[in-house]
């Protein structure tokens, strides 16, 4: 198991004595666990820290430690909670190619992955549940479950800030509706979930009527999140 | 000075629930005193077996000397505990260190707030484990009124010179891995040895002699013997000056070792701040 | 494969899953903790000193006593021999031996307490509490997820803290005959062996049986461990024989036989009368015997680490039931 912002090990160790000893509580003999820990420090990028104390490590680096960690062992299943959590961009690419290619690149080999990140569960999983309050609302996978809400008709707004957004989730038919707001640009990000296309015309009004301008209107095909939004009813808290 | 007031006040709040609130109140009184009794203990049983095999008629004198040096020991052993174990602690088990070091508040404050609710429990242990040896082992205590103006000033340096020195054992854990019960035993050991408190200093050796009167604790052990047990007649080294001249030496000393404390902390935040190791985590 | 086969090479492989989860478990301990040079000064040097105060008293009361011989009065021309004056100057030098013998003695069983300080500390801070500091650092969830025995864990942590303890002991008893000046005289060097082994066993064995219980507490655990210095000091008789407390009436022999389930109280016992010999002290201050002494240990040796065993067992799936796993700074 690794799981995203963990700390493990000792910090009087380094990084590659970390991963040794961790190595030695699933009885992979030394010289096989010490081979892969080196490969799999290069893959990550690592090498370069392997004999650093762990405390001395960042967090991006630490969390590269403990995904060699998990994969040392060579597991049948693994399971992988926010791996890429508070990670840069590079290092959470990184992760995410390698569970990838080590999933799909071997037989019988399963990853359990949760996550925040639909793009990330979109680009990774062959299946996907969607669970909200400890329920399974959905598993299948991520084109199916994208085709579940292809009936209905997502839409994308960018317009000046707006305040007032309650008449937007009781229009007769909106599925669903979300919001993001930009303060530094003092824009707001409307998605809407509608049965067809009818509402349009009036949510432009809606919005016009307050005396805000449409900087961009989007028809675009459901994302996993709209899938989401769709099926828990809300965005992401 | 209010935020200082008010930082100390937070931080002594916050030692006593740490220190406390694991437990209900009344187990948590037994456990304060059940700890110093029994380190009591282990020097009357020393005590026992030596006359049982050795001196037959006892030594009452030595006897009380060691009761009531161990019994305000109490206090060094837990208020330099109470104090270096704050860094070691939000450091490594609370991992809280970098929030409030960080934080517009002095943490030199933090940590004697800290150290507040150690001193409390102190005050209580000390005075049962007296009260314990006067009535039941025969420990004589006579403190007369005319001299607890004295025995107070000396108390509150005594206890300004530990925050002192556990400040400065902080300053030196900065730098260190988790040390905690080697610090803990080792440091109340050095002033257990050389500050005359369960034996005077004439059986050390004369470099012994020397370290001792040296550290202010001696005068602090000496001076609250002679006013709380002055019919104890054993022979200090110290015999030749009178307790206004050993509270003289205890003010005198105490300023250099403030000055000290202060001056070794600050280098030891300074290294720790250059080496980024203010918020390491170092458990094996 | 057949049945037998496949159960045997299943065995073969657990074996050895479990004697490399011991090795990976020492590994900090012994490599990581002396990685850090502070140590020596902190764990070796420091704790001498709380030691040598102990030795110093012993010394203090053993000087009065000597003073108090060769003090001549006229009443007592060859000083105090115990209660009545000594007969004369032969009597007086054989009180003054005497003295000097039981000094040397009373130091010698601090120095060996001291070397037992060291392993009981470690036990408490380092077996007891080391799950549950483990919950506190992150890393229990993940040996609970291993496939090694919980046992072969604690084990790993028992050799490393008995190898990292063995040279602060080690300095305590170099300081004891270099520093003090303690003369130990072994005479049978196998059982001293048998008997030293056979208490750290079963020392570690209780260390093992506390840290299972400890899953389930949060700083009940930490708060249980500093009342088990001083109180278990005094119970086992680290600082003095432990007859010493069958001596006092009532309270003193209870005490003495609650401490002697700490098995350091007759491996303390049994050292003692191996080194300083059992006429040592008058004959007036042992327990059992030596051998009875060693037969009870691997006695509670073999019963903690069963307990421990089931301990665990029970105790970690009432922590998995109670969510207390990885539940941290309760």
């Amino acid at each position: 198991m690794v799981s995203g912002g963990e700390t493990s090990g000792y910090g009087l160790l380094t990084a590659r004595e970390n991963i040794w000893m961790f190595s030695q509580f699933y009885g992979v003999p030394s010289k096989v666990s010490k081979g892969r820990i080196d490969e799999l420090m290069h893959i990550f990028g690592l090498w370069d820290k392997r004999n650093a104390k762990v405390r001395m490590l960042s967090t991006g680096q630490r969390q590269k430690m403990n995904m060699i960690r998990g994969f040392v062992t060579d597991p049948d299943i693994l399971f992988l909670d926010e791996p890429t959590l508070g990670l840069d961009v590079n290092a959470a690419r990184v992760i995410r190619e390698y569970v990838t290619n080590w999933v799909r690149g071997q037989k019988g080999k399963t990853v359990l992955l949760t996550t925040h990140y639909m793009a990330e569960a979109d680009q990774m999983c062959d299946r996907i549940a969607i669970i909200d309050k400890g329920k399974i609302l959905a598993c299948d996978t991520p084109e199916n479950l994208k085709r579940m809400i292809r009936t209905e008709t997502t839409f994308r707004l960018e317009v000046d800030a707006i305040r007032d957004l309650t008449t937007f989730s009781t229009m007769q038919g909106v599925k669903n509706f979300s919001h993001k707001d930009d303060i530094a640009k003092n824009r707001s990000f409307l998605t809407f979930i509608l049965e067809d296309e009818g509402p349009v015309a009036e949510i432009l009004s809606t919005i016009t009527l307050q005396g805000k301008k449409v900087h961009s209107l989007q028809k675009s095909e459901p994302t996993l999140e709209d899938v989401f939004i769709s099926m828990v009813g809300r965005g992401f808290e | 000075m209010s935020t200082y007031w008010r930082t100390f006040k937070t931080a002594a709040w916050l030692g006593w629930e740490m220190d406390s609130n694991w437990t209900e109140p009344w187990l948590f009184v037994l456990y304060s005193v059940i700890k110093p009794v029994a380190g009591a203990f282990i020097l009357v049983l020393m005590y026992i077996v030596f006359v049982a095999i050795g001196r037959p008629q006892g030594d009452t004198d030595a006897f009380s000397y060691m009761y009531v040096g161990n019994s305000f020991f109490i206090f060094v052993a837990t208020v330099l505990f109470g104090t270096f174990q704050v860094i070691q602690s939000d450091r490594e088990w609370y991992q809280t260190i970098r929030y409030i070091y960080i934080s517009p508040i002095s943490y030199y404050v933090y940590i004697l707030g800290r150290a507040a609710s150690k001193i409390a429990v102190a005050v209580f242990a000390v005075a049962i484990t007296l009260l314990f040896g006067a009535m039941f082992l025969g420990v004589r205590l006579h403190l007369a009124l005319a001299d607890v103006p004295m025995f107070l000033v000396s108390t509150v340096l005594g206890l300004a010179v530990l925050l002192a020195i556990g400040i400065c054992l902080g300053g030196i854990s900065f730098l260190t891995a988790k040390h905690t019960h080697g610090l803990a035993e080792g440091i109340p050991g050095l002033f257990y040895v050389f500050c005359g408190v369960l034996f005077p200093l004439s059986i050390l050796p004369t470099w012994g002699q020397a370290i001792g009167r040296a550290i202010p604790l001696t005068y602090w052990f000496e001076i609250t013997r002679r006013l709380i047990a002055p019919t104890i007649t054993v022979n200090t080294t110290l015999a030749g000056f009178d307790p206004l001249t050993i509270l003289l030496f205890l003010i005198v000393s105490s300023v250099g070792f403030f000055a000290l404390s202060v001056l070794i902390y600050k280098v030891g935040e300074y290294f720790a701040r250059k080496a980024g190791k203010i918020d390491m985590t170092t458990s094996y | 494969m057949s049945e037998a086969k496949a159960r045997r090479s299943d065995l073969r492989y657990r074996i050895g899953l479990n004697l490399r989860a011991v090795k990976g478990r020492s590994y900090p301990r012994i490599v990581g903790a002396n990685r850090e040079p502070s140590w020596i000064f902190f764990e070796a040097f420091l704790p001498l000193l709380g030691i040598a105060a102990y030795v110093f008293v012993y010394q203090f009361f053993g000087g009065q006593a000597l003073a108090a011989i060769t003090t001549k009065t006229t009443a007592a021309p060859w000083g105090m021999c115990g209660h009545d004056p000594c007969a004369n100057a032969a009597a007086q030098a054989a009180a003054a031996a005497a003295v000097g013998a039981n000094t040397n003695a009373l130091v010698a069983s601090v120095v060996l307490g001291g070397t037992m300080v060291a392993f009981w500390l470690n036990v408490l801070w380092s077996m007891a509490s080391q799950l549950y500091w483990e919950k506190e650092i992150g890393n229990l969830q993940l040996y609970m997820m291993a496939p090694m025995n919980r046992m072969a864990l604690l084990g790993g942590m028992a050799v490393g803290g008995m190898v990292m303890t063995s040279m602060r002991a080690i300095s305590t008893l170099v300081a004891g005959v270099l520093v003090f000046g303690v003369i130990f005289q072994v005479a049978s060097p196998l059982m001293l062996l048998a008997v030293f082994f056979a208490t750290l066993i079963a020392l570690y064995g209780l260390g093992m049986m506390f840290a299972s219980l400890y899953l389930l507490w949060g700083r009940e655990a930490w708060n249980l461990s500093a009342l088990m210095e001083e109180p278990i000091f005094f119970s086992s008789g680290f600082y003095f024989p432990l007859g010493g407390l069958l001596r006092i009436p009532g309270w003193g022999p209870a005490i003495a036989i609650a401490g002697s389930f700490i098995p350091a109280s007759l491996g303390l016992d049994a050292l003692r009368q191996l080194t300083l010999g059992s006429t040592a002290f008058g004959s007036n201050f042992w327990i059992f015997d030596v051998t009875t002494e060693l037969e009870i240990l691997v006695g509670m040796a073999v019963l903690f680490l069963i307990l421990a065993r089931y301990c665990l067992a029970y105790l970690e799936t009432l922590a998995k039931r109670e969510g207390k796993l990885t539940s941290r700074h309760q």
